[in-house]
């Protein structure tokens, strides 16, 4: 092989630069613009709640999947890119959770975070796509407030965990 | 159209992954603020996506096109800050927001699985407590 091919492919096997990740992300607000669709992946896990779980007589679980299919490929292609980045794209793996979160308390930890993270989407009608990325690429307020509470709640629970000594 | 959501979320997820945004210990740098990379792959999407959102909403006033775009509406409620927070609580231990907890599954990490278990669990809690809640 060429040294030039060896450098692509040497670079396409490493993690990728900011400048070339932040950019091509970014592009998927307008194109999900032109779609005419939400880019929101949190609604996923609502749709997931109505699929899995008794909807009764919760209102907030009634409504028509129908229409959100689309969001729910969009969430399972996720899977797959993770998948294909970590065992086709990748020389040295990255590290998808530290060997802590393997212990029994890092598992506890990882259960209350989810639902944490679950409970604090759905309030907040939205997580780092759809207000972060989305949101504040059309300048809403409450995506500005949003994106500064997801970061105040992290380094709060930064400050919680070196009290605590490191137990998550 | 299906597919096409497939393939979106497929180079989502593969760009989640190679940015190290599902990566726990990248995400806990970030917030230690060691390493600007993460801060500088937000910036840098967020500039993008402002900056394409003005270029779409031109060419509507232009009327170079006949479709109307759809733009992301965010309403400000008491669950913005409150919820956000508690999200941000629970980004920080999993190192996961709700997309890369996938692409950490799909990258083989099994103990998102508990992460994503949790956070359909926190979704049905507060799909219960909704009407209690302020909003």
């Amino acid at each position: 092989m060429q040294p030039r091919q060896e450098e692509i492919l040497d670079a396409i096997l490493h993690p990728w630069p900011w400048y070339v990740v932040g950019p091509i992300i970014g592009l998927f607000v307008p194109t999900m613009a032109i779609l005419g669709k939400k880019l929101g992946i949190s609604s996923n896990l609502k749709h997931l709640c109505h699929l899995a779980l008794p909807v009764g007589k919760i209102p907030y679980l009634q409504y028509s999947l129908k229409e959100m299919h689309w969001s729910l490929w969009f969430f399972a292609g996720l899977f797959l890119g993770g998948a294909i980045g970590q065992f086709a794209l990748s020389d040295v793996p990255i590290t998808m959770l530290a060997g802590s979160s393997y212990s029994a308390m890092g598992l506890m930890g990882l259960l209350l975070g989810g639902v944490a993270i679950g409970f604090g989407t759905r309030y907040a009608e939205g997580c780092t796509s759809g207000h972060t990325l989305s949101g504040l690429s059309n300048l809403q307020v409450a995506s500005l407030v949003a994106s500064v509470s997801f970061f105040a709640g992290g380094l709060a629970m930064r400050l919680l965990n070196y009290l605590l000594g490191g137990v998550v | 159209m299906n597919l096409l959501q497939l393939l979106l979320g497929t180079l989502f997820g593969l760009l989640l992954f190679k940015g190290e945004l599902a990566s726990q210990p990248k995400i806990r740098a970030m917030f230690h603020f060691e390493e600007p990379d993460l801060f500088l792959v937000i910036a840098s999407a967020v500039v993008v996506g402002v900056l394409s959102l003005q270029i779409l909403k031109m060419i509507e006033r232009k009327g170079l096109v006949q479709k109307r775009f759809s733009y992301p509406q965010k309403e400000m409620t008491k669950g913005v800050m409150i919820g956000g927070f508690l999200f941000g609580v629970g980004w920080y231990i999993t190192g996961a927001c709700p997309g890369p907890m996938g692409v950490q599954i799909g990258a083989g990490a099994w103990p998102a699985l508990i992460t994503l278990s949790g956070a359909v669990a926190g979704t049905y809690i507060y799909a219960r407590l909704r009407h209690r809640l302020p909003h």
